[in-house]
């Protein structure tokens, strides 16, 4: 196979990586199989076997006509549409190159193409198979790049040969053999031609080994670059297939799983708690998980005779809407604020942990509470939502550990007597307590069950929900799963009887549900609530993030205030209305976490690739940008380098740090990657034996790596070196007659720049000779790794010595000689 | 920076302004993933050249049409890496080209076309190089390429300066090292085929008085070689010692020295009847004949070329003094205005007298040459025109000593089959 083959097919699969990359981000899938004919089709039809090769003229024309269509699309098009016009542009043109015979600058426009349509890609935003697909694309360019040197190369000398000998059996071929002596009629420029052309055109793997080297530097510029450069997190151009349109968060709850729940890992929201009235502004750590509430989901509907929980949307009306009110102030509460970032989202709907209220910070105009949902908002109805990040502040109530409520007071849906208790207001509770009980007779026979042997031994309304969540949470009655496919479903009947008699193995919907049904079977008013429990606390961010596998479903229980007292509740957790309690019965989940498997390995970076390449920045609240700094800093904040961290920042306001500080590390690290690179890849043609002892291969480690940047800094490391110290004589000697070598210069250049100085000299040919010898002994001694012998030592010190007494003469008397 | 550095670096540019600007940060990631190819390139083009030394070898004796090796040795001293995908540009150029180079001084535009074209154009079209690829050059491991080098017509050609290149490994920064080291190649006139006439014509001219004494004296011929005796042979040539160790009788043989001089006055007039292939036929026998004459001739060479202007090459018949005739026939040029006279007669004194004048020449010999006629001539012409053997190119008589078409594989074959 030759290296222009290789150079085709790595062309095609970069085309075929770019094409994907655009179908992925823009929805344009149809690329994908227009590259793929067009790729491969030519590979074979024009490449291989030559059967058709489009024209330059045809070429230029078809790219007219693309562009003339491209034009029309573009014109009328919103930004995102003149992107894709573009993007699909550019797809056309490649396909009509790949149809043409390939040569260097065909290929170099095919790969032009390609990176720009990555380009397009990246303003898109990719999630992470795109990601994927990025890095991929990098990797295959650079390859194609390496191939694309050694083909013009070849190409240039096939068709510079094709030329000679075209014009030498023009000669060769005259008419007469006369013809060939009259010369001065002929072109008479010399025809070159390469007689070993094969041997150029092999493929050689060799050259490819250095990629490794480049991805590794790529990597460091990278981390370099994106820490340095200002980011934010507000992408240019609103994603095509970015999921943004839902938070995670059904707003309906259908029973019906017989496969496996899926859950994703994007992030949803990132959250921080900061203490009120305390002296310290640090975020805090909960005692326990939060759970960020939702949405109330209090709509028992049936479908198919089936069991079905909605957001009673149809009962919400403008009126439903009203301003957050402060938050309870009450004995044993202390209050945080809760920083919350949301991710791009196109629903209105907010989370918080309850109790709530309003802080100083709050926008009381734009945040809504929702009685009838009992859902934060970020707008009225039939409000445009903003597509952009969103950020929010309330206050809630903590306890004096910090340990969030267990309920929250509660608010009546009707506007204008939000502070009565549920017992005046009769239909909300028939509305809370609604359910068919024949469809499950079971599920109802537990809960009377329980219900029964509470009453029996005195409990209340709280114990009750304390048994019916014991009920759920033990494990000998239940098990966590969100695999249906390792269950037994009985379709025909509902799938909470079904939960509840039989397979007693779900997630968190299938419990909180069941949970909901039983207490309602028991004329006590519940609704099923969805929203997130817990997220990754980061202990270096001090933060919640919270992603979609996250969330969670549980149920929320009206309690009246002697309910609540009954039920030992602190006084800020209720009113004299009553409260909702929050009652968990799904089991914790099976720790997963015993090793990173593929899919985990996968979640991670996915993951890692949301949160901190498209994600939003890492440090909160603030608008600042990422800095090398600032991630150096706050790597270092145990070691307290607060104080460090300001002075540099004030250092980068002023400028010249902001540039010299990337450049001393990137000159750092590039240095130590080099050497690395050198030692472990580059190993091929360099045979140098290395010093036996640790340190000296230490030493010639970081020089070597800091000689590719800079050879006089390589001499400077290894400067001490005894084996050339003649040679440091003779630049000692030279550098006092004012003789220095140029960094451009080779030792070589620099001794015949020497002779030449001193061409005048009485001792010219001594100087020219001592010079001489010495840089030869040097260059046998640095780079053919010689010894030498002592005697020669001797001889070249003896000779420095002469050379020493003859430049003592002064320049204006031997030039006046 | 290549021209494909400089579209990667505009590229490159917009990447990294689009991305600050617009805050896309997968854009940063690209413009980070994009920088690092650059430096790199730049870095590992400098370390590969930094220790890159190379040297050409061309052959001593270069003719027109017909193709010769050009020898490039690239040296890796002292390098820590092996370079790759070095590229070297010999530059070929007709010395008169260089001439006219050196003394036109090109104005500001010209430069700065050139500059530009230089910039974009590919290296394709530039035939003006030879271009030659050194694949990997291992560090104490010369890496050698050759190509094979045409030229069209004689004269004197420069190869050189030369400058070594390299991109590798992205072709996005390429650099390069000039080697200044030029060579002048003197093309001599292309070689046709001598026939059998021209050999027993030299085999059987007279020779000069002076060779006679040499041949007469008691001078004994040269050892050559060992071979079997043959019938015939005289017996006081039996080498006994050898004839023991193998067993057969075997004499020694004895290499006839062949001193006979020789001279040759080439007349390249142009005028009426007299065109210039003509002239170049003339040139192209005197350099086929001066490439056939063997290495056992020893005696005196001259050679006057009168064209443009007269020039004289003369001295033993060794390997210099044919380089120096083939250079004289490289370069010499038609003319109408020589003085033969006065060629002739310093022709005839680098030679033995006695030694036979050969003319060849466009035209018919001149009355002033002529013995057979009556006219006055100085004493020295006269002394000498007995000597002169002119040649007429388009005669019959030139004809049956020389082809201009060489012997070539299929013209040997062709006659072979006819007899």
């Amino acid at each position: 196979m030759t290296n222009g083959r290789i150079l085709q097919l790595t062309l095609v699969a970069l085309a075929l990586i770019a094409a994907a990359m655009l179908a992925v981000s823009t929805g344009l899938y149809f690329l994908i199989p227009i590259v793929l004919v067009a790729g491969v089709g030519s590979f074979f039809v024009t490449d291989t076997l030559e059967w058709l090769s489009i024209e330059g003229w045809v070429a230029n024309l078809a790219s007219v006509a693309i562009l003339s269509f491209a034009v029309m699309e573009f014109y009328p098009a919103d930004s995102a549409g003149k992107l894709m016009a573009i993007a699909k542009l550019l797809v056309y043109l490649q396909a009509v190159l790949f149809f043409q015979m390939k040569t260097p600058r065909l290929n170099w426009q095919i790969m032009v193409l390609s990176l720009l349509q990555v380009v397009i890609t990246t303003i898109f935003s990719i999630e992470f198979e795109g990601g994927v697909l990025f890095l991929l694309f990098f990797l295959v360019a650079g390859i194609a790049l390496v191939l694309q040197n050694g083909f013009v190369g070849e190409h240039a000398i096939e068709q510079r040969n094709e030329s000679s000998e075209e014009a030498r059996n023009l000669i060769e071929e005259g008419e007469s053999p006369e013809s060939r002596l009259a010369w001065w009629k002929n072109d008479t420029k010399p025809q070159p031609t390469v007689t070993s052309l094969e041997a150029i055109r092999k493929f050689r793997i060799a050259p490819l080994a250095i990629l490794p080297g480049v991805v590794l530097l790529a990597s460091l510029f990278t981390f370099v670059v994106f820490l340095t450069a200002p980011r934010n997190v507000d992408p240019w151009f609103s994603p095509i297939t970015y999921q943004v349109s839902s938070t995670g968060i059904s707003q309906q709850v259908e029973l019906e799983e017989t496969g496996r729940v899926d859950s994703s890992s994007r992030r949803i929201f990132e959250a921080q708690f900061h203490p009120v009235g305390s002296s310290s502004d640090d975020p805090i750590q909960l005692n326990e998980l939060p759970y960020f509430r939702g949405i109330a989901l209090s709509n028992l509907t049936y479908k198919d005779g089936k069991t079905q929980w909605n957001a009673p949307y149809e009962r919400i009306y403008a009126n439903t809407y009203q301003a957050i009110q402060p938050v309870r102030r009450g004995k044993g509460a202390r209050f945080a604020t809760l920083d919350v970032t949301m991710e791009k989202t196109r629903e209105p709907l907010l989370y918080t942990v309850m109790p709530t209220g309003v802080s100083e910070n709050t926008l009381r105009s734009q945040l809504k509470f929702c009685h009838e949902i009992s859902a934060f908002t970020r707008c009225r109805e039939n409000e445009d939502i903003d597509f952009s990040p969103y950020k929010y502040e309330l206050m809630v109530s903590l306890s004096q550990t910090n340990t969030p409520g267990r309920a929250w007071p509660y608010i009546a849906n009707t506007i204008n007597t939000p502070f009565r208790p549920m017992s005046q207001d009769p239909a909300q509770e028939r509305w809370l307590t609604r359910m068919d009980r024949k469809v499950y007779p079971t599920l109802v026979a537990i809960a009377d069950r329980i219900a029964k042997k509470n009453r029996e031994s005195g409990g209340g309304r709280a114990d009750l929900v304390r048994a019916l969540e014991n009920h759920f949470l033990d494990p000998e009655n239940y098990s966590y799963t969100l695999d249906y496919n390792q269950v037994q479903r009985d379709l025909k009947i509902d799938p909470n009887e079904d939960f509840v008699a039989n397979f007693k193995s779900g997630h968190c919907v299938a419990f909180a549900s069941a949970m909901t049904l039983m207490l309602r079977s028991q004329g006590i008013p519940a609704r099923l609530v969805v929203g997130f429990h817990g997220g990754d606390y980061s202990t270096l961010h001090k933060s919640y993030v919270v992603r979609g596998n996250d969330a969670h479903a549980w149920v929320e229980v009206y309690l009246t205030e002697e309910d609540c007292a009954q039920g030992n509740l602190a006084a800020w957790e209720y009113s004299p209305c009553g409260a909702w309690l929050r009652a968990d019965p799904t089991p914790p989940r099976p720790d997963t976490d015993d090793g990173i498997g593929t899919e985990g390995a996968i979640e991670l970076a996915r993951s890692v690739w949301q949160d901190y390449v498209l994600g939003m920045e890492s440090k909160k609240g603030t608008t600042e940008n990422a800095s090398l700094t600032s991630a150096i800093v706050e790597f270092l904040g145990d070691f307290n380098m607060e104080r460090l961290s300001s002075r540099l920042e004030t250092s980068r306001n002023r400028g010249w740090l902001a540039i010299l500080q990337p450049m001393f590390f990137v000159s750092l690290l590039v240095a130590g990657i080099i050497g690395l690179l050198r030692m472990l890849i580059l190993k091929a043609g360099y045979e140098e034996e290395l010093p036996e002892t640790t340190v000296g291969k230490i030493r010639r480690f970081f020089a070597d790596a800091i000689g590719l940047i800079s050879s006089d800094l390589r001499e400077w490391v290894i400067g001490q070196d005894s084996e050339t110290a003649f040679y440091t004589r003779l630049t000692d000697i030279l550098e006092s007659h004012e003789l220095v070598r140029e960094s451009t210069q080779t030792h070589r250049e620099f001794a015949s720049e020497v002779a030449s100085e001193y061409r005048e000299h009485p001792s010219s040919s001594l100087i020219s000779r001592v010079t001489t010898e010495v840089t030869e002994a040097f260059n046998r001694v640095r780079f053919g790794r010689q010894e030498l012998s002592p005697d020669e030592l001797r001889g070249l010190d003896s000779q420095l010595g002469e050379i020493e007494q003859a430049l003592k003469l002064a320049r204006k008397d031997w030039q006046k000689v | 920076m290549t021209p494909e550095g400089w579209v990667f670096l505009i590229i490159l540019f917009f990447i990294g302004i689009g991305a600050v600007l617009r805050n896309v940060n997968l854009l940063i990631l690209a413009t980070g993933i994009l920088v690092a190819p650059l430096i790199f390139n730049w870095r590992v083009c400098v370390a590969n050249l930094r220790s890159i030394s190379a040297r050409r070898v061309v052959p001593e004796r270069v003719h027109a049409l017909s193709p010769i090796n050009v020898t490039w040795t690239c040296e890796n001293i002292g390098g820590r890496l092996a370079a790759r995908n070095v590229v070297l540009r010999d530059r070929l150029t007709d010395d008169r080209d260089v001439q006219a180079e050196s003394t036109s001084k090109p104005t500001l535009r010209q430069v700065l076309i050139e500059q530009a074209d230089a910039l974009f154009r590919s290296t394709i079209d530039d035939n003006e190089f030879a271009h030659i690829c050194f694949k990997t050059v291992k560090t104490s491991d010369p890496d050698v390429v050759t190509y094979q080098c045409f030229f069209p017509g004689r004269g004197k050609y420069q190869l050189g300066p030369a400058v070594l290149e390299t991109s590798f490994p992205f072709g996005l920064v390429a650099c390069r090292i000039p080697i200044e080291d030029c060579e002048t190649v003197f093309v001599a006139p292309p070689l046709g085929q001598l026939h059998p006439t021209w050999e027993r014509r030299i085999n059987s001219m007279e020779t000069g008085g002076q060779s006679r004494m040499r041949r007469r004296g008691l001078e004994h011929d040269e050892f050559y070689a060992m071979r079997k005796w043959r019938s015939g042979d005289s017996p006081k040539d039996i080498h006994w010692r050898s004839t023991a160790r193998r067993g057969v009788p075997m004499v020694k043989q004895y290499d006839e020295p062949n001193d006979r001089d020789f001279a040759m006055l080439l007349d390249l007039y142009v005028g009426e009847g007299a065109p210039r292939i003509q002239c170049e036929t003339i040139l192209s026998f005197a350099a086929t004949a001066l490439e056939q004459t063997g290495s056992d001739v020893q005696g005196q060479f001259a050679l006057a070329v009168c064209g443009q202007e007269t020039e004289h090459v003369a001295g033993r018949q060794n390997h210099v003094t044919r380089a120096a005739a083939m250079q004289c026939l490289a370069t010499a040029q038609e003319g109408s205005e020589a003085d033969l006279e006065l060629a002739l007669i310093e022709l005839a004194s680098k030679v033995s007298s006695g030694t036979p004048l050969y003319c060849f020449s466009t035209r018919d010999i001149p009355a002033v040459l002529d013995s057979g006629q009556p006219n006055e001539t100085s004493p020295a012409l006269k002394s000498i025109q007995h000597l002169i053997r002119w040649v007429h190119v388009g005669s019959s008589e030139f004809n049956e000593l020389f082809s201009s078409q060489p012997i070539t594989a299929s013209s040997t074959a062709t006659e072979e089959a006819t007899a």
